[in-house]
């Protein structure tokens, strides 16, 4: 018998759940998967072409672990499609899966990779001591203001990214997003550029058993935004419900009632459109 | 379960096993062994805070009473009631 293990040099690899969609997804033709060390952990990120396994490669440079390549699981896919138009005489979408589901996806290959950093960076936030880490689809509002909705509600925004960006509305690539406790603002770094970038939380609609469409009391959003904290393991229970308190101090809570992907940007628009 | 009389003390369960943070006037308490969170009102709070353990079911009912001015026998029965329910709940624990 063998005591725990400690962790890799390359870090400890992300683990992957298996789906009977991972199947399929991995069915696909794949040409490599990279392994790139981000904080503790491990993450593998595969391609579907020599050309962008090698700029994943690049973009990932100093956090490469080469000796995992293979060796990880395909945490992250990315494909990019074909130059050539699709039967439709569309040109296919470039994406970006975790896991099995797609969670970025765009015409430019150039904003694809700058959501893959953003998606794989936000990885992690299952460490961080210092901020909160929520999950949930965030939109900043003319620049001023975020909108957090629940993270199942990313998909269905991302797929109106373009719609939105028109309404002066930019839905951010990642699912988890870093929260000063301190000052309720939302800490997005920004690829390529030092320092990050800081916008205060404003609206906040969290799931609750009714579902209906309406203001909470802070003390009833803070109970329904605790389990949306994915870092509570790393901060401990009174440490994430002290800094929930503290963050939401200036926040607006809201029910998410079950809505379309219409109904979600009509009410983000209604919002603050 | 036996029932509480208003001789009973009961002292709130702490940490380890509770979180709680107040957030204007009402209490969320994160219950780790249950992985449950609770919402207490103000009401409830004012009760939660007292139930240290030092006084009796009416002790905390009194004490209530005189700082809201209220009956003291209209107060012990909510108090009682809440009581209750936070050691159904396993929020609080029965000392005597």
């Amino acid at each position: 018998m063998t005591g725990p293990q400690p962790a890799p040099a390359g870090g400890k690899p992300l683990p992957q759940r298996s789906t009977p969609c991972l199947a399929r997804l991995n069915a696909l033709e794949w040409t490599a998967t990279l392994a790139v060390r981000v904080d503790r952990w491990c993450v593998g990120v595969r391609a579907n072409s020599e050309e962008a396994a090698a700029t994943v490669d690049a973009l990932f440079a100093p956090a490469r672990v080469p000796p995992l390549d293979g060796v990880v699981a395909p945490n992250f896919s990315v494909r990019v499609a074909s130059a050539e138009p699709a039967r439709t005489g569309r040109r296919d979408l470039h994406l970006v899966y975790r896991d099995h589901e797609i969670v970025a996806r765009r015409r430019d290959t150039t904003r694809l990779l700058d959501d893959l950093v953003a998606l794989v960076e936000a990885t992690a936030h299952l460490a961080e001591t210092e901020m909160l880490a929520v999950a949930g689809a965030a939109v900043v509002v003319d620049g001023a203001h975020v909108v957090l909705l629940p993270e199942q509600q990313h998909r269905t925004l991302l797929m109106h990214a373009e719609r939105l960006e028109r309404l002066e509305l930019r839905l951010l690539p990642t699912r988890s997003h870093r929260i000063d406790p301190t000052t309720g603002e939302l800490v997005i770094r920004r690829s390529g550029v030092a320092g990050d970038e800081t916008i205060p939380l404003r609206v906040w609609f969290v799931r609750t058993p009714t579902g209906q469409e309406s203001r909470l009391r802070r003390a009833q959003g803070v109970q329904a935004a605790y389990p949306t904290i994915v870092n509570q393991a790393a901060l401990g229970p009174q440490a994430t419900l002290r800094m929930l308190a503290t963050a939401s101090e200036s926040v607006l809570f809201h029910v998410a009632p079950a809505m379309s992907s219409g109904d979600v940007v009509a009410t983000v628009q209604r919002l603050f459109g | 379960m036996d029932d509480l009389t208003p001789e009973a003390v009961l002292r709130r369960r702490g940490e380890p096993e509770l979180a709680w943070v107040e957030v204007e006037g009402e209490l969320v308490v994160y219950d780790s062994e249950r992985d449950a969170l609770h919402l207490l009102d103000p009401a409830g709070t004012a009760v939660w805070k007292l139930l240290d353990g030092s006084r009796s079911i009416r002790g905390t009912s009194k004490h209530l009473a005189g700082a809201f001015g209220n009956p003291v026998e209209d107060v012990l029965a909510d108090v009682l009631g809440f009581a209750r329910r936070l050691q159904d709940l396993g929020l609080a624990v029965r000392l005597s």
